[in-house]
């Protein structure tokens, strides 16, 4: 049995026109009403470049519920550390007594590259996170810090500035890993963060797997002398709905995101003329476009998807060995369903009762 | 009708911010617009506070500057704070680093150079991006390709621009969708506004599409006297905020605003209500009649921070406050008159 924290990923360009901003809002108090009593106590908000802003929708989140509120993920390019850590701040003022869990990345490629220059992604993310750590602790940062960062936002160099007001509320940092895979990233997070939010994982992985995860990131922080245990986070994948096969369909196009791992046909089952036309497909008309291509057997090999029944006990599963493997915090993400409002009566009703 | 506004400060908590916020709602102010300076708070998070606590009051940036956020997330920013308030949400934006303000920008980094041009790059940008079609986008300042910003409200933003000096007045009228400026004595004041709205008038716009704000100090008094003494600490901060095209249209010297700074007894009565709005109640409408003539659409109520610092105090707040609440009670019910 589960008995780490159970958080919801509110995926703003997913959820789409539908819902406006004060939308949003209404439908977070409407998921505390219905999934708080069985354990979801963090509503996690993404980052979207040029969709609603992340950071108007926490504030707004702040006043009307009292979830725990975090970004998962804000994507470091798009904003400069030194306004970011006044803007996360300023939300943990309002926050108050709640922690602020300020989760960061570079983002996706898929979804970032052709938007901003992804720049060293790790070196970028590690001072950023430095940076955000000290300022936010009331500590004066300094151009020669972060050699990456200041010249990406073009500001000139030998300046040294502290925020003009101290927090009183809680922030902890968050960085974006993802699994299975040994990169600087996964260094950066493991060393300097209080927290790590695994991505991309497949609903099917093994303990053993997710274990490999959970301790190799233990390993990397504690060879760098940091002594606080890491917190770990990890998606958890889902589309669930009244028909299976509409659950399904919409996952289809998450499964490009592990199209730019280089062993993906020989780990995922694809063909090398397979990726090739995904990626077409991706780069042609996004990601959404890929039904025909790939093959709801597929999906099931990835993600949690389908009608309750399908689905409930896949859930207990994944949180069963998820727990085990060390991670306190599940984070349940993706489309949730056809209907998002059907898809969290479904969670209330039918999911968690049985699984927590 | 003429329309008075608040000001709430970024180095405000932001409780003390909402409060004050919905205070002015109750008393009957139009707008409640926020400043922004390097390493203060977020004015969007903090306006994204007051919208969830109010249900009529305009909200704006007054400022945010044009160099620390890049014009798609101002953009977004707008355009969320607009749809989450009903509609309530207008931006205001600078080059940053007007007055004295220079130094904190330069503290972080940020070079102060082109003020008309990164003004004229982001404010083309942000309302290309709000008019919802693809933007691409090639500039000194700013780049952009084939950009759209989703999900995009029906709304009606305006994008007003702060400016005093005749090129930023200029590309104010040319682009924005209003002004936001200094109140000085009435020449210059007069000065500024025909400057901005004849550039409307070239723009092939007309009067009614364009907002015309003003920062301004106001005190309400039982004789001119003691409202002139509220002022006098205000006024003094505020004219030492004046940046060098202003000082020159006034024909002021640097060193003359220090002196009057360093001892505000030398600073003549008649010099106070020049950059202010103040007397009594009838006085305090004949002079906003009189800025109406002029074409000014709003003002709002300034009161300057003091310390560079940013220091936060409480009884500066309550300070505030005080004059807000009278303000409240007994100019803003007369404001039909003018």
């Amino acid at each position: 049995m589960f008995t780490g924290e159970l958080g919801i990923h509110l995926n703003l360009h997913k959820l789409g026109p539908a819902f406006p901003s004060s939308e949003v809002v209404k439908f977070t108090q409407t998921i505390e009403a219905k999934l708080g009593p069985h354990g979801v106590t963090t509503a996690w908000v993404n980052d979207n470049l040029g969709y609603r802003s992340t950071l108007v929708i926490l504030a707004a989140l702040a006043s009307k519920v009292s979830m725990k509120l975090g970004t998962a993920i804000l994507i470091t390019y798009v904003r400069n550390p030194v306004e970011l850590a006044a803007s996360a701040a300023t939300l943990s003022e309002l926050t108050g007594d709640r922690e602020f869990l300020l989760g960061l990345g570079p983002g996706s490629r898929v979804l970032v590259e052709d938007k901003v220059e992804m720049r060293k992604p790790a070196k970028f993310f590690g001072e950023t996170v430095q940076i955000l750590t000290k300022l936010l602790d009331g500590e004066s940062v300094s151009s020669e810090e972060m050699p990456t960062v200041y010249p990406y936002f073009n500001l000139r160099e030998s300046w040294k500035a502290k925020l003009k007001f101290k927090s009183s509320g809680r922030v902890s940092i968050w960085g974006s890993v993802h699994q299975g895979r040994e990169t600087l990233m996964r260094e950066q997070v493991s060393k300097l963060c209080d927290g790590a939010i695994l991505g991309r994982v497949r609903s099917t992985l093994t303990y053993e797997e997710l274990k490999a995860d959970a301790d190799a990131m233990d390993r990397i922080r504690k060879g760098a002398g940091v002594t606080a245990p890491l917190r770990k986070a990890i998606q958890m994948t889902t589309s669930i709905g009244d028909d299976g096969a509409a659950s399904r369909k919409l996952l289809k196009g998450y499964i490009s995101h592990f199209l730019d791992r280089d062993d993906a046909p020989a780990k995922f089952g694809f063909t090398k003329e397979q990726m090739e036309r995904i990626r077409e497909q991706v780069e042609a008309h996004g990601e959404d476009s890929l039904s025909d291509l790939i093959p709801d057997q597929m999906v099931d090999k990835f993600y949690i998807a389908g009608t309750p029944g399908e689905c409930v006990d896949k859930v207990a599963t994944f949180l069963d060995k998820v727990g085990r493997a060390g991670f306190g915090h599940v984070i349940i993400s993706g489309p949730l369903g056809p209907d998002v409002r059907r898809a969290i009566d479904i969670w209330a009703k039918d999911i968690l009762p049985s699984v927590i | 009708m003429f329309r008075i506004g608040v000001i709430v400060r970024s180095t405000w908590p932001i409780h003390v911010a909402v409060d004050y916020a919905k205070r002015a709602e109750e008393l009957g102010y139009s707008s409640v617009w926020v400043n922004s300076l390097p390493l203060s708070r977020d004015p969007f998070i903090t306006l994204a506070a007051i919208a969830e606590n109010t249900e009529r009051i305009r909200l704006g940036t007054a400022v945010v500057d044009v160099r620390s956020r890049h014009p798609a997330v101002l953009a977004a920013s707008i355009a969320s704070l607009y749809e989450l308030s009903g509609g309530r949400a207008d931006l205001g934006v600078s080059p940053g680093g007007g007055g004295s303000g220079r130094i904190t920008y330069e503290k972080v980094g940020f070079e102060m150079n082109d003020p008309v041009g990164v003004t004229r790059e982001s404010v083309t940008i942000i309302k290309a991006l709000l008019s919802g079609e693809p933007v691409t986008f090639k500039g000194n300042h700013f780049k952009l390709e084939s950009a759209v910003l989703q999900g995009r409200p029906d709304h009606n933003i305006k994008v007003l621009v702060a400016a005093e000096s005749p090129k930023m007045l200029e590309l104010a009228g040319e682009v924005g969708d209003g002004l936001i400026a200094p109140k000085g004595p009435s020449e210059f004041t007069k000065s500024v506004l025909d400057q901005f709205l004849g550039s409307v008038a070239r723009s092939g716009r007309k009067r009614w599409q364009v907002d015309t704000v003003m920062e301004c100090n106001v005190a309400v008094g039982d004789n001119s006297a003691s409202a002139v003494e509220f002022l006098r600490p205000f006024v003094a901060e505020a004219m030492s905020h004046l940046t060098p095209p202003a000082l020159k249209t006034l024909g002021l010297s640097h060193e003359t605003l220090q002196s009057y700074k360093a001892d505000m007894s030398r600073l003549a009565p008649e010099t106070i209500k020049q950059f202010s709005v103040c007397g009594t109640v009838e006085e305090c409408i004949a002079q906003l009649k009189e800025l109406k003539a002029m074409g000014l659409d709003e003002i709002y109520l300034w009161y300057p921070e003091f310390t560079p610092s940013g220091k936060y105090s409480i009884d500066k707040v309550k300070e505030r406050q005080y004059m807000m609440e009278r303000i409240g009670a007994e100019l803003i019910p007369k404001l039909g008159t003018v």
